[in-house]
């Protein structure tokens, strides 16, 4: 059964890294709870200090800033999803979002927190790293900025260190022709995923795709990157990137694929529907960049 | 005489008044029983077997009971020689008894002064186990050098149907199609846990728990403890839904256990792990089955075979499986069933025992014969399947208490059997009705494109079609009777006592308006006490969809005895001695059924009367059944038939479902609200089933992997079309309150098949439930 638990209420940024640096591992920071109460119930976690990241301000936001998307780590799920209309690239998380939990699990449940928690399965961490984000994290020595896909280390296992907090979630370079699609497959409308897979597509003034990003879910201990499909996609039309090209990178996404079995689903089921939700979330780019989204 | 006729126009009864605790429910004032305390009352914790098998060589618990806080601990030599039996058969065994028959089976309790307290003390008990061959699969279980779960050995005795002959099926049969499949079993999954809090004090033993069978309970603390009934005081508190999970449960004896031996009132909570991987589950059951059809559509041949597994406690002989009589128009049937003991976590019956499992597979059987023959799946029912005054098919062998059935009846004297319908024929309604109707609204016809063809296809999208039929019992005597008491105040007002629970079926707001009906008053003059064994009667609790029809039946009986009673008094006393049956009570007044009379009476102003100036040596008016009932398995049934829609994805294997139309004859319909909540949780039960549930076990020790719902998946209503319909067809039953039957169960049988076989319309491949995304694929890879 789970300890007691001393409650911090940090008002700032500054003082919640200063909390979390003295308390160590003794410590964990709160978010929406929607993860960690659960596992400190199941005696799965546990903590003497609990730092409510709730009451610091600027954490959750979502805007654009010049060419960058930023999401703050405290903005929920709802926020996401409330968002839909900011931008492309929300319309597509916005989506993802609706895909998770139920509405009241969302109106708590944080970005940050999903992100932290590194569940394979998370959903929003296969449309993030698709789209190129990038982990912005406050420690007691100051501020660091990596790709999200360095973020996570292992399954539950995050790359942030003693006294690190994650404050937002930075997506550059987000203007012109863009677009992202998140794809999964679960069981009953609330579930965790399966298997999932995002793609991100940008178009340069010509029509031909100069960036793009496949990101699988829920087949290896971490987030993937299919950068062979990536390689693929890049310096396609639209037209050729639905036409046989969705399909080569959904072999990709299968030979990246890392799939394990488990009471879910068998390695063989998710391997297979990597390549499936992969060509599915290009074509689902390629029909929103053609105005048939 | 058991048959009541209907009266003319029907005030309360048929009315869709909200359940009478709707608003207890929503404000959260309701108390179920994790929620309920007793003043100093302290709390337990079960310490549960790791192993599958294992007999206790020894078992320390001195550090436990030296823990500052503890305050016993009881282990199998606290535990009386003495088995009892849990209601049908879910549990045969002791409290404890030494021997750890599954991962998670009881072995000792602690109480102590707090919950947590208690809990570190499990972990300071010492067992050791000498540790014993365990055997986790149901085929292997048959065999005579399997291990042995229980004294009486595995295989529990073949129950058997049998009708025609089926060599001679074989030969009138054109065509013969076979099948075999393994069913997984289903967790109750119920959504709320349950507690049980105990209070052994002197000679008086006071139990409060959620329970859906509180007369059973009372019976099962009664035979544990060797203890008179009158000494035993249940009060049986609402539960979430429950299935059948809440009965009479072992660890509520764990808890009596426990409060003899500290003499305090203890209070064992269970966490929703222990809930869903520690009391019961569905079997998990394997139907074998030939069934064979002629050129023109008619069934020739059923020949099944079943097996079920009871876990560790279970002692089931069959799972009462009515589908026989669904598909009762076959020439030729022989259905086998078989119990097996494993060492896999108990189980019993729950919602659709039997007729959702072998149902599911004799519908499968079935379409696979209409497509042999090009029949569409209505006419083929509607060919097939039983009429009313036909005869039944699952009767003769069956146990009653004095006997065989047959046996039973045959005693009876002509008197006792007046009025009776035809025994072991059906009484009335059918799915015929359900089908016509159904099809018509669901425009089935047009729809229909052929066996394995989908309604439409749009990119890996396939739609199909699908119906499916259920039928379930009434209630079913042999657990014993029936029974409830109506007491008429001094101002008119009723309390009726009806042992049914509360588990969310509705029954207190159903039992009430049949006594509010009966005896002429409004609903809100009524109360009812569906819980406390000290006032009510005996009673087999709310199981096998019993309640509305045979407690309800008692509890129109008795409000006609009060209202005999009332009358009689009444006749003398103000109708100058007229015959009492040409009197009534209506709306709250005595009169002449005259309309010419005038003479009227309050019924408030004749009880007021009848307490102070002593018109008869009595205070209240206390009525009670005064007539023998007909054993309701001999005639009595609930139909349902089922349309729905699916969409499959062919390359993820997802399905949705659509559309859903439910039709249900459960005779008269008591109350619109409740009965369309039963059709539509009944059926999305169903769809669970065959969508998503399954219990996986883990295969070296047999313990339950999914025991949460992360991993159990439930339907959600978001996964269910929320504008699914119901409607009824009101076949009103002879015998039942008003014309009324059972409900809870027919309408899970049916929504498996009809979801089923849309899928089959939809990909042209039949899959085995549960079709999860991936076992869709799979049947689709296998093509
Ligand atoms: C019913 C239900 C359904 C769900 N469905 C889904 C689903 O469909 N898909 C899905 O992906 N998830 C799902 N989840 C999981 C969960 O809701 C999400 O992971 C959620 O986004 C976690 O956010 P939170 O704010 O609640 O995190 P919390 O529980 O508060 O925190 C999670 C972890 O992250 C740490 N943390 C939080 N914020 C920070 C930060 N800024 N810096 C450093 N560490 C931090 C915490 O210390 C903790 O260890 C579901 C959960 C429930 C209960």
């Amino acid at each position: 059964m789970a300890n007691n638990f001393e409650y911090l209420r940090p008002t700032t940024m500054g003082e919640a890294v200063d909390m979390k640096s003295s308390h160590g591992a003794r410590a964990q920071f709160w978010a929406g709870g929607t993860d960690m109460m659960l596992q400190w119930k199941a005696g799965i976690t546990d903590f003497d200090y609990c730092i409510d990241l709730t009451y610091v301000p600027d954490l959750d936001q979502i805007a654009l800033d010049g060419d960058q998307l930023r999401i703050g780590a405290m903005a929920t799920l709802d926020d996401l999803d409330l968002q839909s209309g900011l931008h492309p690239l929300t319309e597509a998380l916005g989506e993802t979002a609706r895909m998770m939990c139920t509405k009241q699990t969302r109106t708590l449940a944080t970005i940050g927190g999903n992100l932290c928690n590194a569940s394979p399965s998370a959903d929003l961490s296969p449309p993030l790293a698709a789209m190129g984000a990038q982990a912005r994290i406050l420690g007691p020595d100051g501020e660091r900025t990596i790709p999200l896909t360095e973020f996570f280390t292992g399954v539950r296992k995050t790359a942030l260190a003693d006294g690190e907090m994650l404050t937002e979630i930075v997506v550059p370079d987000v203007g012109g022709d863009v677009a992202a699609s998140y794809n999964r497959v679960a069981r009953t409308v609330v579930d965790i995923a399966l298997v999932s897979s995002a793609a991100f597509i940008k178009l340069d003034s010509s029509g031909k795709i100069t960036k793009a990003g496949v990101a699988l879910g829920a087949v290896a201990p971490t987030v993937v990157r299919v950068n062979k499909a990536e390689d693929l996609l890049i310096g396609c039309s639209l037209k050729e990137a639905a036409n046989g090209v969705a399909n080569k990178a959904g072999e990709h996404a299968i030979a990246t694929a890392n799939a394990i079995t488990d009471i879910r689903a068998s390695k063989e089921y998710r391997t297979d529907m990597t390549s499936v939700l992969t060509q599915r979330a290009i074509g689902r780019c390629v029909a929103i960049l053609e105005g048939n989204g | 005489m058991g048959v009541h006729h209907m009266p003319k126009k029907l005030k309360v009864v048929g009315k869709d008044v909200p359940v009478l605790d709707a608003r207890e429910k929503v404000t959260g004032a309701l108390e179920y029983g994790v929620d309920y305390a007793v003043p100093k009352m302290v709390h337990g914790k079960i310490l549960r077997s790791t192993i599958p098998h294992g007999r206790i060589k020894s078992i320390d618990s001195s550090k436990a009971e030296a823990l500052p806080g503890v305050l016993g601990v009881v282990t199998h030599e606290d535990s009386p020689d003495l088995d009892w039996i849990g209601v049908w058969d879910n549990y045969r065994g002791k409290v404890l008894d030494g021997i750890a028959r599954f991962v998670g089976d009881e072995v000792a309790a602690v109480a102590a002064t707090t919950e947590k307290i208690a809990e570190q003390a499990l972990a300071l008990i010492e067992v050791e186990y000498e540790v014993l061959p365990a055997v986790l699969d149901v085929r292997k279980a048959l065999l005579d050098d399997a291990p042995q779960v229980r004294e009486e050995g595995n295989v529990r005795d073949e129950y058997r149907v049998v009708w025609g002959d089926g060599k001679t099926g074989e030969d009138e049969s054109d065509h013969i199609v076979e099948l075999e499949i393994q069913f997984k079993a289903q967790n109750y999954a119920g959504i709320g846990r349950n507690a049980c809090i105990c209070d052994w004090n002197g000679e008086k033993v006071t139990m409060w728990t959620s329970s859906q069978t509180p007369s059973e309970l009372q019976s099962g603390i009664h035979q544990a403890f060797g203890i008179p009934m009158s000494s035993v005081r249940v009060v049986a508190l609402p539960s979430g839904c429950s299935f059948g999970l809440w009965w009479s449960n072992n660890f509520m004896m764990l808890t009596a256990m426990l409060a003899k031996k500290i003499r305090k009132p203890v209070k064992i909570e269970l966490t929703s792990q222990e809930c869903m991987a520690a009391v019961k589950r569905r079997h998990i059951e394997i139907t074998t089955g030939r069934m064979g059809v002629s050129n023109d559509g008619q069934i020739t041949l059923a020949d099944f075979s079943h097996l079920m597994d009871n876990g560790a406690y279970g002692f089931k002989t069959d799972v009462y499986f009515f589908c026989c009589d669904l598909w009762g128009g076959a020439k030729n049937g022989d259905y086998r069933v078989r119990g097996v003991s494993t060492n896999l976590v108990t189980s019993g019956c729950m919602r659709a025992v039997g007729d959702i499992t072998m149902g599911l597979a004799v519908e499968r059987l079935a379409d696979m014969c209409a497509e042999k023959v090009n029949i569409d799946p209505v006419d083929f029912r509607m060919k097939n399947q039983i009429k009313s005054g036909q005869q039944l098919r699952m009767q003769e062998p069956r146990q009653h208490m004095k006997g065989t059935l047959t046996e039973y009846v045959d005693k009876l004297t002509d008197v006792q059997k007046e009025g009776w319908p035809e025994m072991f024929h059906l009484s009335s309604g059918s799915t015929h009705e359900l089908l016509r109707q159904g099809a018509e609204k669901f425009r089935f016809k047009e729809r229909w494109k052929g066996w394995g063809k989908p309604s439409s296809v749009n990119g890996s999208k396939h739609r199909g079609i699908g119906v499916g039929t259920g039928a379930h019992c009434c209630g079913v005597e042999f657990g014993g009777n029936t029974s409830s008491v109506v007491r008429v105040n001094h101002d008119g007002s009723v309390n009726v006592f009806s042992s049914c629970g509360r588990q969310g079926q509705g029954s207190e707001t159903t039992l009430s308006q049949v006594a509010a009906e009966e005896l002429g008053v409004s609903l809100d003059m009524v109360n009812i006490v569906t819980g406390d064994t000290d006032a009510m009667p005996w009673s087999s609790g709310s199981s096998a969809s019993t309640t509305m029809f045979r407690t309800g039946w008692a509890t129109r009986a008795a409000a006609k005895d009060a209202k005999k009673q009332i009358l009689r008094i009444a006749a003398i006393e103000y109708f100058d001695s007229d015959d009492p049956e040409t009197l009534d009570i209506q709306d709250g007044i005595i009169r002449s059924q005259n309309p010419e009379d005038n003479r009227n009476v309050s019924l408030e102003e004749m009880m007021n009367v009848l307490c102070s100036d002593s018109l008869a040596q009595t205070t209240v008016i206390t009525g009670r059944p005064d007539e023998v009932m007909p054993p309701t398995i001999a005639f009595a049934r609930q139909w349902a038939a089922q349309f729905t829609e699916v969409e499959v994805d062919v390359e993820t294997g997802e399905i949705r479902i659509l559309e859903f139309l439910a039709g249900q004859d459960s005779g008269t319909v008591v109350n619109p609200k409740v009965l369309k909540n039963q059709v539509i949780g009944g059926a999305i039960c169903g769809a669970g089933f065959a969508l998503y549930e399954g219990i996986e076990f883990d295969e070296n020790d047999g313990r339950v992997l999914n025991d949460g719902l992360l991993d159990y998946k439930l339907l959600r209503t978001g996964d269910f079309p929320s504008d699914a319909e119901v409607f009824f067809v009101e076949s009103p039953d002879p015998v039942g309150p008003f014309g009324a039957r059972g409900a809870g169960e027919s309408p899970a049988a049916a929504a498996a098949p009809a979801i089923c076989q849309a899928v089959y319309n939809a990909i042209g491949v039949w899959v085995d439930v549960p079709m999860t995304p991936e076992a869709v694929i799979r049947a689709l890879n296998e093509r």
